[in-house]
């Protein structure tokens, strides 16, 4: 009888345990995926440990999470090892799991309901792909006009970022390697950029050239990179850092292709 | 040698134009063979159905 | 007058720059008008430093983003949201592009050279664009996640629904 109870009670504390530890390793993955700082990972998990009265130790790693849970005597232990989904950088997901850490903590939750949340938040679609090309389009012409283009370049970097991001939207969709994308689209944009020398329509076609691959540029990773060396983090740091630089090196690949097909010379 | 390099901006705007377009018109046409189906469950069900190729490997 | 106008426009298009950049991350909405004022106000920081009061591009852009950062601070409990939300794509209008390009240049230009001369020139070039390209960016990192990490209280619990009793 005593046996068959400790048995239950030891089955019942490993399924718990189990449960918060799968929930707490997704959680962290899910965070990482969507573009995270680590110390933002690692604050929300110690939140949501504390709730769920487990002792948690985290190691973040580039592309993936181990996430060991002990119970509060340190008697048992689970450990699970989740990997991100999704690579694209999603603040909106990074505020409703922000969110969610803070409902578990205030509102007690156990983690069955907080999985359920969850879930809930990773279904959550991404704004309308043909607002996110419109506002693109804007932003990369704005930033031309930024640095001092004239109008015709701004136009001219405004339909070489519409048809670039459209490239990008397209091949992503198809599950195209990120970085195959990126010298594609670069390749397509600057071949429209050149269009300032070609028809001779710009007075700052330099410029319209120079900006019109901007919107490839992937400046988030460099600063998540900067707050994860500031964190500790230098792992993660270093590898968001080399991805960014990967990113880099194939925008400016497509860029000398465009460049070489129209036979520009270098400004 | 700007006509030949205007050319080559058209031709390369052009391929890319066909290309997004070739490439809408292909995922149009297999999402609308899509079929409803109940299943066992009774909840509802989504497959692909390709005209080549009548394997039971695709459905799900 | 005509500086205002400049700076306003200079506000103008950072804002929209911001905006863009900000949807390709995915910002919600609620955060996106935090996005468009603190990269009107970066920006514009950066511009009226660099012009009217001559400082180098390096101090200017660290000062600014400096600015960005501690700014982000107090809006974030505001729109429920954490401050990197809007400062990071707010900072994404002051990365200096044209450096880069002429490091690249410089590279590409210096490797098909013959003379030392002609190489040690395009050398320089290419030094000097990239080391201020990377210190600018290193610059703009740092102010931007200086306050985060400053004010940790309020970074990292500003997604929090605060009941009032």
């Amino acid at each position: 009888m005593r046996i068959t109870s400790d048995t239950e009670c030891a089955a019942l504390t490993h399924d718990l345990l189990k449960g918060k530890c799968r929930f707490i390793a997704n959680y962290a993955a899910a965070l990482l995926g969507c573009g995270a700082t680590c110390i933002r990972i690692e604050k929300n998990v110690k939140r949501i440990a504390e709730t769920f009265g487990v002792h948690v130790d985290m190691t973040l790693l580039p592309s993936h999470v181990i996430a060991v849970v002990w119970d509060m005597d340190y008697t048992h232990s689970y450990n699970c090892q989740s990997k991100p989904i999704g690579g694209a950088i999603d603040f909106s997901r990074n505020i409703a799991l922000s969110k969610l850490s803070w409902q578990i903590a205030e509102d007690k939750l156990n983690y069955v309901d907080a999985a359920g949340k969850f879930e809930q938040i990773l279904l959550k679609p991404r704004l309308n792909k043909w607002l996110v090309l419109t506002l693109t389009s804007i932003a990369n012409a704005s930033f031309c006009r930024l640095f001092g283009g004239d109008f015709n370049a701004v136009g001219i970097v405004l339909f070489a970022t519409l048809l670039g991001f459209l490239v990008k939207q397209v091949m992503l969709e198809d599950k195209i390697d990120v970085r195959i994308t990126t010298v594609a689209s670069a390749f397509v944009a600057s071949v429209i950029g050149a269009s300032g020398y070609l028809f001779g329509i710009s007075g700052t076609p330099e410029l319209a050239l120079g900006t019109s691959v901007l919107f490839l540029v992937p400046g988030i990773p460099y600063i998540n990179s900067g707050s994860d060396l500031f964190a500790g983090h230098y792992l993660c740091s270093m590898s968001r850092f080399i991805q960014a630089v990967i990113l880099t090196i194939c925008l400016s690949l497509g860029l000398c292709g465009g460049m070489l097909l129209m036979q520009m010379k270098f400004f | 040698m700007t006509t030949h390099l205007i050319f080559t901006w058209f031709l390369v705007i052009g391929f890319v134009v066909i290309g997004i377009l070739a490439r809408c018109i292909v995922r149009f046409n297999k999402t609308t063979n899509h079929y409803r189906v109940v299943g066992f469950e009774g909840k509802e069900d989504f497959f692909e159905y390709d005209d080549d190729d009548n394997d039971d490997e695709n459905y799900k | 007058m005509e500086i205002l106008f400049e700076i306003l426009q200079d506000m103008l298009f950072a804002a929209m720059a911001a905006i863009g950049f900000a949807s390709i991350s995915n910002t919600p909405f609620s955060a996106m008008k935090y996005c468009a004022l603190l990269g009107a106000v970066g920006h514009s920081m950066r511009f009226v430093m660099m012009t009217y009061l001559g400082v180098h591009i390096i101090i200017a852009a660290a000062i600014a983003a400096l600015a960005i950062g501690i700014l982000a601070i107090p809006f974030a409990p505001k729109a429920k949201c954490p401050p990197e939300t809007f400062s990071y794509p707010a900072l994404l209008p002051m990365i200096p592009g044209m450096y880069a390009y002429r490091a690249v240049q410089g590279l590409v230009m210096c490797l098909s050279s013959s003379e030392e001369s002609v190489f040690d020139h395009y050398f320089y070039l290419m030094n000097f664009n990239g080391l201020t390209c990377i210190i600018v960016v290193a610059g703009m990192v740092l102010g931007v996640t200086l306050p985060i990490f400053v004010f940790k209280h309020i970074s990292f619990s500003a997604t929090r629904e605060i009941i009032n009793d």
